[in-house]
């Protein structure tokens, strides 16, 4: 017979497919524990991905539109009409002085002790011009801000932010609190926006505060311009402000870079990642342990078979590859398997986070052949096993 | 006369113990075209052994072993697969049919492993499946045929690549007396010109219905003409 002799490379996967399919409910069990572990991994990669992309823009966005000036030292505190030189420039949307005072409890105090509720918060004293507001994206949530004419009047007025209006028993505008020991009058409360520490739990007062304030100790550091911009124009503003601002020595402005939320909670992340990322590996392994350990009973189950194979001309090249193949698609049918399973769950958290679903088209590809790459590998021992069946011993009636 | 398929003389096989047993001794049987033959001998007498250094399974430790004239005894393992699968078909006390596969592919399988073009595999398949009378059980698993079946469907499988020599190790011995004649007569028509059947057995019956028996006894081969 003039045939080729040899088992073709087709053939070879194809009886592996028939033994995978037609084993059915077992190959689901086995692919399932690669599943497991490849759906972990795809999870954590996918959730980590959604997560950081939802920060990053948030960051992003603040970031690109907003800039903070520090007044040199030992230089004269600015009137408040310097400001206009800013608002003036391109791409300028709102800018203002702001002041801060060292965090103290004791600064600013309720009416009453019974009107606090208890909790000892260490309240913030801010000094502010009105423009400030907008430049920080704030706005009132009750009552009003100062204006211009409270600042020149010297009236003794402050707005509150919800957390420091909770701790110093402030539940409507008007109320009377101490700062300093002196009376005065809360005009607004506002809500501080997320991420912004120096507004949380802060009493703020009209700028001219910080800019009379002549003691020997002042109770306010040297002024800061924080601006509001036009997406992406911040960093052609901070060199025009500055000139704008001290042309004598622009060098000598101090660019604030904001409190980089990122890199705080990325750091964060990466950690939780990694751990993460080795449990998903773990279930990985323990999934390939299944894998292998399914096959290698199948190979000892099948010693019949596969004589058998021998017997009629099969290779042990043949018989290595069909397991080989076999244990390799229910790695694949897994992967595929653990990375619908990933994705939905990462979409779930992203909806329930309401984040802009990152799904990476490499994660996508990735779970199946990972789970390719895992079932081939954890089929490695047991298709090297069945190609080493002695024919003769394994067809003994049984 | 027929040219021999199959010349033995002198086959010994000592599996290396401990304890050391020497399974066959100085063995020797001449088959030709045509003939079926018995062998027949008490369990343990080293029959099994024999066949497996017929159909190449396994080694002799001396002695020669010619199929079609062609001496097959210091070929690679790799050649012997080959000449396997050419030449040699195989029938098993315990059928041993792949249960994952219906009984076409079943069949087909000597095809598959010899690399024998998909479109003509199919059809020898059928063909082989109508010769044993299984025509109507193409695409049943094997696990849904009676016993009777499931060794017709081995014997389907044992001659769809038309070898010279079928070997068969107690191929009645899971067999009720009615299959039993089934698949005798069977084999008796398998022994065409050109393709000679040795069937190791306990059975009366079988010994009857073959052209003479080989009795095996402590590893040495006796011939007897059938009655
Ligand atoms: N792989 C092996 N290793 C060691 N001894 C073996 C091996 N195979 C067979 N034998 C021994 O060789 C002898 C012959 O065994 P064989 O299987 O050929 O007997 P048999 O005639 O087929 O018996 P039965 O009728 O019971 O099938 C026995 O004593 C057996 O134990
Ligand atoms: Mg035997």
């Amino acid at each position: 017979m003039a045939a080729a002799a040899r088992t073709s490379p087709r053939d070879v996967f194809t009886q592996a497919w028939h033994a995978a399919v037609g084993r059915r409910g077992r190959s689901l069990l086995t692919a399932a524990g690669v599943g497991l572990g490849v759906a972990a991994t795809v999870a954590t990669l996918a959730v980590t991905a959604t997560a950081s992309g939802a920060i990053s823009d948030k960051f992003d966005a603040t970031r690109a539109t907003s800039l903070t000036l520090r007044w040199p030292e030992r230089v004269s505190r600015p009137e408040p009409g310097v400001i206009m030189n800013v608002t003036r420039l391109n791409g300028v949307e709102a800018a203002g002085l702001i002041c801060e005072a060292a965090r103290d409890e004791h600064r600013a105090t309720a009416v009453t002790p019974q009107h606090a509720t208890g909790v000892p918060t260490r309240i913030g004293l801010l000094a502010a011009q009105p423009s400030a507001f907008s430049a920080l994206r704030v706005a009132p949530v009750s009552g009003r801000f100062f204006d211009d004419g409270h600042g020149t009047r010297a009236e003794q007025v402050v707005v509150v932010d919800t957390v420091a209006a909770q701790a110093l028993g402030v539940s409507q505008p008007g109320q009377l609190i101490y700062v300093d020991g002196a009376p005065v009058s809360v005009i607004g409360v506002y809500e501080a926006p997320v991420g912004e520490a120096r507004m949380t739990a802060a009493v703020i007062m009209p700028y001219q505060r910080c800019l009379h304030d002549s003691r020997e100790q002042p109770l306010f550091g040297q002024p800061m311009v924080v601006v509001r911009t036009a997406l992406g124009a911040a960093d052609q503003v901070a060199g025009e402000a500055r000139l704008a601002l001290y042309p004598a020595d622009p060098g000598a402005l101090e660019a604030l870079v904001p409190p980089d939320l990122r890199t705080f909670r990325e750091g964060v992340e990466e950690d939780t990642r990694a751990l993460f990322l080795g449990l998903a590996l773990v279930s990985l392994i323990i999934g390939a342990l299944g894998v292998s350990n399914a096959t290698l009973v199948s190979v000892l189950e099948r010693r019949p078979e596969i004589g058998l194979r021998r017997a009629i001309g099969a290779s042990r090249a043949a018989v290595a590859g069909q397991f080989l193949v076999e244990s390799g698609l229910l790695g694949l049918a897994g992967g595929i398997l653990g990375t619908v399973v990933a994705v939905d769950a990462a979409v779930a958290v992203a909806l329930v986070k309401q984040w802009l679903v990152v799904l990476d088209p490499a994660l996508l590809g990735g779970g199946p052949l990972l789970g390719l790459l895992v079932g081939t590998a954890a089929g490695a021992y047991p298709a090297w096993k069945a190609s080493r069946v002695e024919p003769a011993a394994s067809l003994r009636a049984s | 006369m027929a040219e021999p398929v199959l010349e033995a003389v002198g086959l010994s096989r000592v599996f290396a113990g401990p304890p050391e047993v020497h399974a066959l001794r100085d063995a020797s049987l001449s088959v030709k075209g045509g003939e079926m033959v018995a062998v027949v001998g008490a369990s343990g007498s080293g029959k099994s052994t024999l066949l497996n250094i017929l159909g190449l399974l396994d080694k002799p430790t001396s002695g020669v072993l010619r199929l079609g004239g062609r001496d097959v005894t210091t070929l690679t393992e790799r050649e012997r697969t080959r000449a396997r699968a050419r030449a040699i078909g195989f029938v098993f006390q315990a059928f041993h049919l792949v249960p994952h596969l219906d009984c076409v592919r079943n069949v087909m399988l000597p095809l598959v492993h010899q690399g024998v073009p998909r479109d003509v595999r199919g059809h020898r398949a059928e063909a082989a499946l109508g010769r044993v009378g299984l025509a109507h059980r193409l695409t049943a698993r094997p696990g849904t045929l009676s016993g009777g079946e499931q060794q017709r469907v081995a014997v389907a499988r044992a001659i769809v690549h038309d070898p010279t020599l079928l070997l068969c190790d107690e191929p009645t011995g899971n067999l009720d007396s009615e299959n039993t004649a089934t698949v005798l007569e069977l084999l008796r028509e398998l022994a065409t010109p050109g393709r000679a059947v040795v069937v190791i057995t306990h059975d009366q019956q079988v010994r009857d219905a073959a052209d003479r028996w080989v009795e095996v006894r402590d590893g040495r081969c006796g011939s007897h003409q059938s009655a």
